[in-house]
């Protein structure tokens, strides 16, 4: 396994984290589960700690050994696919919002009021979790990739 | 990465150069072990550059490692 691809794992385990993190305390848990708030925005901060005590932990035996190459034009080409998939999510989600948006413009026109389809702090809370979704689309598909040749 | 139309014998070169491991072969021409990897079993196909020092290595013409085979 290289580095770029444990960072991959790292990215991933800490985006997940932030995103649980933003639902639980943003958003709220269902009922049955509600009184666990506590433990579980816990573990996610863990999470979060742990996988940002691995990257410090990476970044200075990486800098201890240098002998080898941290990165070369395949680990560039992943990237470049990761940040290609996270980019089509983005755009889907957000071509979406906007057309949402002009159907509540529509509808408001026509019933010659002000009317929102849904409350603007919901749109607000759709854009935060696309752009962390999209960061877990990016490590996933690095992770695919790497994965994909087989090899450790 | 599906396999590439573009094949290789830097297994077999690597071998008849003193088994040369692949681990070897990348700290030489400047990529990773992995990559090396996917190159021979032809799941990348490198750049030019990268191609050309696989040459230098093992001082033979490019077309005397890689090869392009469409169909196979």
């Amino acid at each position: 396994m290289t580095n770029q691809e444990r960072y991959a794992w790292i990215s991933l385990v800490s985006t997940l984290a932030i995103l649980g993190l933003y639902i639980v305390l943003a958003i709220g848990l269902p009922e049955p589960i509600e009184d666990h708030a506590d433990a579980i925005s816990d573990f996610f901060v863990k999470a979060f700690g742990f996988a940002l005590l691995v990257r410090i932990g990476l970044a200075v035996y990486g800098a201890f050994e240098k002998r080898r190459v941290e990165k070369d034009e395949r680990d560039a080409l992943i990237e470049l696919k990761g940040y290609r998939s996270a980019y089509f999510f983005v755009i889907t989600v957000v071509v979406t919002l906007a057309g949402h948006l002009l159907i509540s413009d529509f509808v408001s026109d026509a019933a010659g009021a002000r009317v929102f389809l849904s409350a603007p702090f919901v749109t607000l809370h759709v854009l935060v979790i696309t752009f962390l979704v999209a960061g877990v689309f990016e490590a996933t598909t690095k992770l695919f990739l790497y994965r994909k040749d087989g090899l450790s | 990465m599906s396999k590439t139309p573009i094949r290789n014998n830097i297994r077999t070169l690597r071998f008849l150069h003193d088994e040369m491991t692949q681990q070897e072969l990348a700290d030489k021409i400047g990529v990773t072990r992995q990559t090396v990897h996917a190159i021979e079993a032809a799941k990348y196909s490198p750049s030019l550059e990268v191609a050309f020092r696989i040459a230098a290595v093992f001082d033979l013409p490019l077309e005397d490692i890689f090869h392009y085979e469409p169909d196979g």
